[in-house]
């Protein structure tokens, strides 16, 4: 008997379930895309959009709400905006934080922090610098079809998934900036009246954004970080312009040499297809597809050669050699790295291989 | 009691509550796998680093050791701990001993419970009712008890068989890491390693709990190489989880990060389901149900064999000390004091097993002697 009691009251536990509050999409802001930018030494500006859903029949895009505040930091700039809306804002959803010039220039430490401790926001979304200010970007519209957010995530995805742009989302950024001997890159957004674009890659130093390489040379970056099935690169060859097209491209790296001397070999195996000759005359057989291959390898060799020893130059890994170096060689110092970083002799490798070049010959 | 059992000191079970000898290997591993495993890997680099997983295998290897002990104890004596105890220290001390280890059992399942609920209020209600929530739960977690050992053998068998599952979600941190972050370059000192080895032991607390269920398993000596299994399926997990965290987190990062296997949920994305955490952390109620009752009703079952009580009222009374002690427990700091605390005499129970393995051998030895 005292047992039936003790079941009737733990099944009817089942129902205080329904008891929790729950939150309907009707009455929350869903915020998707947040921009931050840099107001004076320590108040930031916060920018967000919020799509407005509709109660109509009528399908296609929703209408926006702007809204920005300035305050110390971003728990209270969030609390800014909501002074100014009507429904609790929730961060849920945030696919896209985008940071301004002049506040990434300054650091991002503080507010990465805050990415970082928050457990409703997703590991997987994406950050970005903005080439001028970060409100300009969220708050003009794109396109008549999507709303801001879905529009420039929409774009740092498909650049990144089909063509030359590296991967980064908001942990790769977390483990670049915490790992000892490695820097973290973003993209970078730029809006140019109704148009937005990637400009290129932000490249950090330690939480602060001190360089960038342009759109075009994103495929060189690309090649030299990781491997990937898609992209297309063109190259002068003879006087013509040859286009090559990523089938699959391998990045391996080796270390040779001792803990403090390390040599680095960084070797590209790439296949492609030509699919797009300057001149039509030329046929591509036999000797020809050679001599382009030979002639990719070297620009590619060329221009990664340069690239490395700028970042050299500056300081920065983006590549993650120290990381590299810590894990084949053990007791790793970043402030030895750090001194001995600019003069490590690199060594890059390309290995190109043309496949084939299309239904025509 | 009856006149058979007094006749017999020894826990003397019935036939109709015993469980067959496969479940040691559900019991031992429900017991192992708790609320530790959600957050482990932060703590065993902190001393090893990256190559912390040899402290892992180390740690393992050890426990399999202690685990062949026990049985061997147990083995000897054909009874519980509250047997070995009496024959080895005598009515008074040996009771003592017993009760002991009863308050440590006690202080293992509060661990889990509030630290379970710390869980919750920072991932999914940081705005929850402790005293309401506290209060549901240990209702069930009591009607679970009261139903008894062999209740709560199904309940590990439902634990252990829904969060193996699990472990394939690893994939998804896996793809998105630095593999060479594993690179077998070990630089860390053999005492670092064994120091990381002790916090890993830590979480492979539970073994001693065979302790107090021996005498529940129907013929023991063949729930040996089950036993055994358990603890290796454990092993298993952990270096799986560690192993994960190591590629998915850069090593300064793994320091930032509290949880590191709820973390590592939160990257997994289906088409129907964004944050997997919140399902994660749901699930893990069915691994930190059965582990709590398990060691509520282990520690209220020596109570039952020193004083002669009912095992309800023990059980009641832990529940109540349960249901204050988490509620008094408020803040981070405090919680890391308990977990600390609990750890630090979990290890030092598992040292006293050696020691009364040896203890019991002497014993043996002197006996024969004599005879």
């Amino acid at each position: 008997m005292n047992r039936l009691y003790l079941l009737f009251i733990v099944s009817f536990m089942l129902i205080l379930s329904g008891c929790a509050y729950s939150y309907s999409v009707e009455d929350r802001n869903i915020i998707q895309i947040a921009g931050y930018d840099y107001v004076d030494e320590d108040r930031i500006k916060a920018t967000v959009s919020i799509p407005q859903f509709g109660r109509g029949e009528k399908k296609g895009t929703s209408t926006e709400l702007t809204k920005s505040a300035v305050g110390k930091s971003v728990k209270e700039v969030h609390e800014g905006i909501q002074r100014k809306l009507s429904k609790p804002i929730s961060i849920g959803k945030l696919e896209l934080s985008i940071y301004g010039e002049e506040l990434a220039r300054n650091g991002l430490e503080e507010i990465i922090d805050v990415l970082s401790r928050e457990p409703e926001i997703g590991r997987n979304i994406l950050l970005a610098i903005a080439d001028g200010k970060a409100s300009d970007i969220i708050e003009t519209q794109y396109s008549k079809r999507e709303d801001t957010a879905k529009f420039v995530t929409g774009m740092i995805k498909q650049n990144t998934m089909h063509s030359n742009f590296p991967d980064t989302n908001l942990h790769k950024f977390l483990f670049a900036f915490y790992a000892q001997g490695m820097d973290a890159y973003l993209p970078l957004v730029k809006s140019e009246g109704d148009d937005v674009k990637l400009e290129g890659i932000a490249f950090f130093k330690a939480g602060k954004f001190v360089h960038t390489v342009p759109f075009d040379k994103s495929f060189i970056f690309k090649s030299l970080v990781q491997n990937f099935k898609k992209g297309t690169k063109g190259i002068d060859f003879k006087g013509e312009h040859v286009v090559l097209e990523n089938i699959g491209s391998q990045v391996t790296y080796r270390v040779e040499g001792t803990r403090t001397n390390p040599v680095f070999k960084i070797n590209i195996k790439m296949n492609g297809f030509v699919n797009e000759v300057e001149n039509i005359h030329l046929k591509l057989k036999g000797k020809v597809v050679q001599d382009i291959e030979k002639e990719f390898e070297k620009h590619l060799k060329r221009e990664s050669e340069a690239m490395i020893s700028k970042f050299q130059e500056i300081g920065i890994d983006p590549l993650g050699l120290g990381n590299e170096l810590k894990n084949r060689r053990g007791k790793f110092s970043k402030r030895e790295w750090k001194e001995m970083y600019p003069r490590i002799p690199i060594k890059i490798k390309v290995d190109a291989e043309i496949i084939e070049s299309g239904i025509s010959a | 009691m009856n006149k058979i059992t007094r006749s017999q000191p020894d826990a003397n079970v019935p036939e109709n509550l015993l469980v067959t000898p496969l479940f040691a290997l559900f019991l031992i591993n429900a017991m192992q796998v708790g609320v530790g495993i959600l957050g482990f890997e932060s703590y065993i680099a902190k001393d090893a680093g990256y190559d912390s997983w040899l402290s892992i295998l180390i740690a393992g290897a050890g426990i399999h050791l202690l685990l062949w002990m026990i049985y061997q104890i147990l083995h000897d004596t054909n009874g519980d701990i509250v047997s070995v105890h009496r024959e080895v220290f005598g009515k008074y001390l040996g009771g003592f001993l017993s009760f002991i280890f009863s308050i440590y059992l006690f202080l293992l399942s509060l661990v889990v419970f509030r630290t379970f609920i710390e869980v919750i209020q920072v991932w999914i209600f940081p705005r929850l009712q402790l005293w309401f929530f506290t209060a549901v739960t240990l209702l069930l977690i009591f009607y679970l008890v009261h139903g008894g050992f062999r209740l709560i053998t199904g309940l590990c068998v439902i634990s252990v068989l829904l969060t193996l599952p699990l472990l394939l979600l690893k994939f998804f941190p896996i793809q998105a890491g630095v593999v060479t972050n594993l690179y077998p370059h070990i630089d860390h000192s053999i005492l670092e390693l064994l120091k990381a080895a002790k916090t890993s032991v830590l979480g492979f607390l539970g073994i001693e709990l065979l302790f107090v269920f021996y005498p529940f398993i129907k013929n023991p000596n063949n729930s040996k190489k089950w036993a055994h299994y358990g603890v290796f399926l454990t092993i298993c997990i952990y270096m799986v989880s560690a192993l994960a965290s190591f590629i998915y987190f850069s090593e300064k990062q793994l320091e930032q990060v509290t949880w590191a296997t709820i973390s590592l949920w939160k990257i997994v994305e289906f088409p129907f389901i964004e944050r997997f955490e919140y399902i994660g952390v749901a699930i893990w109620l069915y691994v930190v149900i059965p582990n709590i009752c398990l060691a509520l009703w282990a520690a209220s079952r020596i109570p039952k064999r020193i004083f002669k009580v009912k095992q309800i009222y023990a059980v009641a009374c832990y529940c109540v000390l349960l249901y204050i002690g988490s509620i008094l427990l408020n803040e981070r700091r405090e919680l890391e004091f308990l977990n600390t605390f609990a750890n630090w005499i979990g290890f030092y129970i598992l040292m006293y097993i050696p020691v009364l393995f040896l203890l019991k051998k002497l014993r043996g030895i002197r006996r024969k002697a004599d005879e």
